[in-house]
């Protein structure tokens, strides 16, 4: 049923004549091509279910492969000429340029992903994957033996360090004398880098990998070299039939739903959308064949205790040089996890400055 | 670190040589002729690409070796058409077939994105493969690895040792002279146009095949270029430019060593090192007055045929 109301609504926002109907026009624009399987494809899956959602009422189109800077700015300049009513930059290094061009289009309605900056017309979404990650953590540490786990790092920023932190305090929740080893190979797509990051990973002990890293060749190599592999930002099971243990994907489509509506029904704000279980942004996918039923379980119970309320950051917690970062009793604020630059006790390895 | 260790690190340096090495083999195969070709970036993704939709498709690796190196070879006689018959400028028309292959093997590849084979096994028996510390290091490997390592040395045989490769340096040298003592300039550079690519096309497909086998757009990750870099850094010689690509491999893996036994050295810095190093080399190699260092006079230059 197509609302009546919703036409006229829009007409009156565009003072177009042609708004009756036109569909909302909505644009993707991404770093990486959608080509390297991670982040920008679980973005564009996201977008996928969204037109099938919205149907009639919105027409997305997507670009990838835009270089961060002048190129980035050019991009959405033309995105909004060209009449896109809602344009989505979805990675981090669009901030600025983001922040320029919606000054300069203020009829159009922009928003950033893993940003922190937002304007009149410009907000910020992002996924509380490091939830995903401590659930997923969970579950390696109970699953490994040698009490090593190997973690491919790509860049020491933000939001890769949240994810390690998530993820070794569900490891030491299973196992409080657990490691993670991390191994910073500093790119998102050097499929070569993540194979030798992981075997040095597992020659020094490591029997459960994970990695932040656009390719699945970690775990494809830790499937090859016989251990447990923990998939990020999409299902990664393809890469690893027999050691797969879980991936962590990103789900953004109820984020997108919500933004968009909200641009549908003209109660848009400039808000700092953040979403995490609660909304299933962040979802275990694919559980291994192997896994004990006991083990997936206990995680969901878990899952259940972070719905209920329970914080992954939650005091007392040191960092990995003995100094106390969040006191006991109380919970790391979303201002400190944006900027959160130490890894927790348990990391073996160094973030670099 | 134990012994054990070294060893794994040096298995997985062998094999991260393999397709650095396969392309500065070719690269040096085509230079040496005078042939400069910068499209080595391209050609390695096509043939990455390639190599993998054959595999997954006919789950043959042999014949998606074969497909990487014929790709390569079609990009290679592609190349030749424009540099010899049309006599366009090598460094531009190397430079457009970098962006070419860049795009349309990502083109090619969009439907293969999520897919994933198996990769190819160990060829020795595991009897050899489980010798000690030598097991591992140098019988683990895969055919590949091995056809690709008999390929080189054959190279390098025919470059430097045989009068055929005398000839092509001759081509490399002095086109004019060569052409005027009767050596087929321009079919001798067609030839190793191709046969220069056919193993870049080789090195992609080792890439996606065997190292890492999955497709993912632009896998290659620059190694082209660090090719072309490498065989300069190798004085345009085959046993240099194998012996690059290992340092080369050992030194960007030595990074992450060192990240995993807590040497605190800023990541970023420890990125750089390869590439330090391999100015550091040039360098040292360039202030030494060897003549055999220098790059073939005629290299990347148009020839026109006298009559």
């Amino acid at each position: 049923m197509r609302s009546l109301i919703l036409p006229g609504l829009l007409c009156s926002l565009f003072a177009a004549p042609l708004a009756f109907a036109e569909p909302l026009r909505v644009a993707f624009m991404h770093e990486n091509p959608v080509g390297q399987g991670g982040w920008t494809l679980s973005h564009e899956l996201a977008r996928e279910r969204l037109q099938t959602h919205f149907g009639d009422q919105i027409s997305t189109r997507m670009l990838d492969g835009i270089a961060p800077g002048g190129d980035a700015e050019r991009v959405l300049t033309k995105l909004a000429r060209d009449g896109n009513a809602m344009i989505f930059a979805t990675s981090y290094g669009f901030m600025n340029s983001a922040l320029r061009v919606a000054r300069r289009f203020p009829r159009t309605t922009f928003e950033h992903a893993a940003g922190y900056n937002t304007a009149r017309n410009l907000g910020t979404y992002q996924i509380r994957a490091f939830q995903g990650r401590f659930l997923a953590g969970y579950a390696a540490g109970k699953l490994s033996r040698s009490g090593r786990i190997g973690y491919v790092g790509s860049f020491p920023i933000p939001e890769v360090v949240r994810g390690i932190n998530g993820f070794t305090l569900g490891v030491r929740a299973a196992n409080p004398e657990a490691i993670v080893d991390v191994i910073w190979i500093t790119t998102w797509s050097d499929a070569g880098r993540s194979r030798e990051a992981t075997q040095l990973l597992v020659s020094q002990g490591a029997d459960v990998i994970t990695h932040h890293t656009e390719t699945a060749a970690a775990i494809q190599t830790a499937d090859q070299l016989g251990v447990w592999s923990v998939g990020y930002q999409t299902d990664r099971s393809a890469f690893a039939p027999e050691h797969h243990l879980v991936s962590v994907a990103h789900n953004w489509f109820p984020i997108y739903r919500y933004k968009v509506q909200a641009v549908l029904d003209e109660n848009w704000q400039p808000t700092q959308e953040w979403a995490g279980v609660e909304a299933d942004a962040t979802q275990l996918v694919s559980w291994g064949k192997r896994v004990p039923e006991e083990l997936i379980n206990e995680v969901a119970a878990l899952r259940e205790e972070l719905l209920g309320g329970r914080a992954v950051f939650a005091g007392p917690i040191a960092d990995n040089e003995g100094a106390e970062r969040i006191a006991q009793g109380s919970v790391a604020s979303d201002e400190e996890l944006l900027a959160m630059e130490w890894l927790v006790e348990g990391v073996n390895g160094s973030r670099p400055d | 670190m134990d012994l054990i260790f070294i060893a794994d690190l040096l298995a997985a340096t062998l094999a991260a040589t393999v397709p650095l090495a396969l392309c500065v083999t070719g690269v040096v195969i085509g230079e040496r002729s005078g042939v400069l070709n910068l499209g080595q970036e391209g050609i390695m993704l096509m043939g990455a690409v390639c190599a993998f939709m054959v595999a997954l498709n006919s789950g043959s690796y042999l014949l998606a070796s074969l497909a990487g190196a014929a790709v390569g070879a079609a990009m290679g006689a592609a190349f030749a058409l424009l540099t010899l018959v049309f006599q366009s400028n090598a460094v531009a028309t190397g430079l457009a077939l970098t962006i070419f292959g860049t795009g349309l093997s990502a083109f090619l590849g969009e439907a293969y994105v999520g897919e994933s084979i198996s990769g190819l096994g160990p060829l020795l028996p595991e009897a050899l493969r489980t010798v000690p510390l030598l097991g591992p290091v140098f019988f683990g490997h895969d055919a590949l690895f091995y056809a690709a390592l008999v390929l080189c040395l054959l190279v390098h045989r025919v470059l430097h040792t045989q009068r055929v490769g005398l000839m092509v340096s001759a081509v490399g040298e002095n086109p004019e002279t060569a052409h005027r003592l009767g050596l087929p300039v321009l079919r001798t550079r067609w030839l190793t146009a191709i046969i220069g690519c056919a193993f870049t096309g080789l090195g992609g497909a080792y890439l996606a095949i065997v190292y890492t086998p999955l497709w993912t757009e632009g896998m290659t990750a620059g190694r082209g270029w660090i090719a072309l870099a490498l065989v300069v850094l190798a004085g345009w010689r085959v046993s240099w430019g194998l012996l690059a690509a290992f340092g080369f491999g050992f030194i960007s893996i030595s990074n992450l060593v060192l990240q995993g036994l807590g040497v605190t050295i800023p990541v970023n810095l420890l990125a750089t090192l390869p590439f330090v190093m391999c100015l550091l080399a040039l360098v040292i190699v360039s202030s030494g007055r060897r003549s055999e260092r220098e790059p073939p006079r005629s290299l990347g230059q148009t020839y026109i045929k006298e009559n």
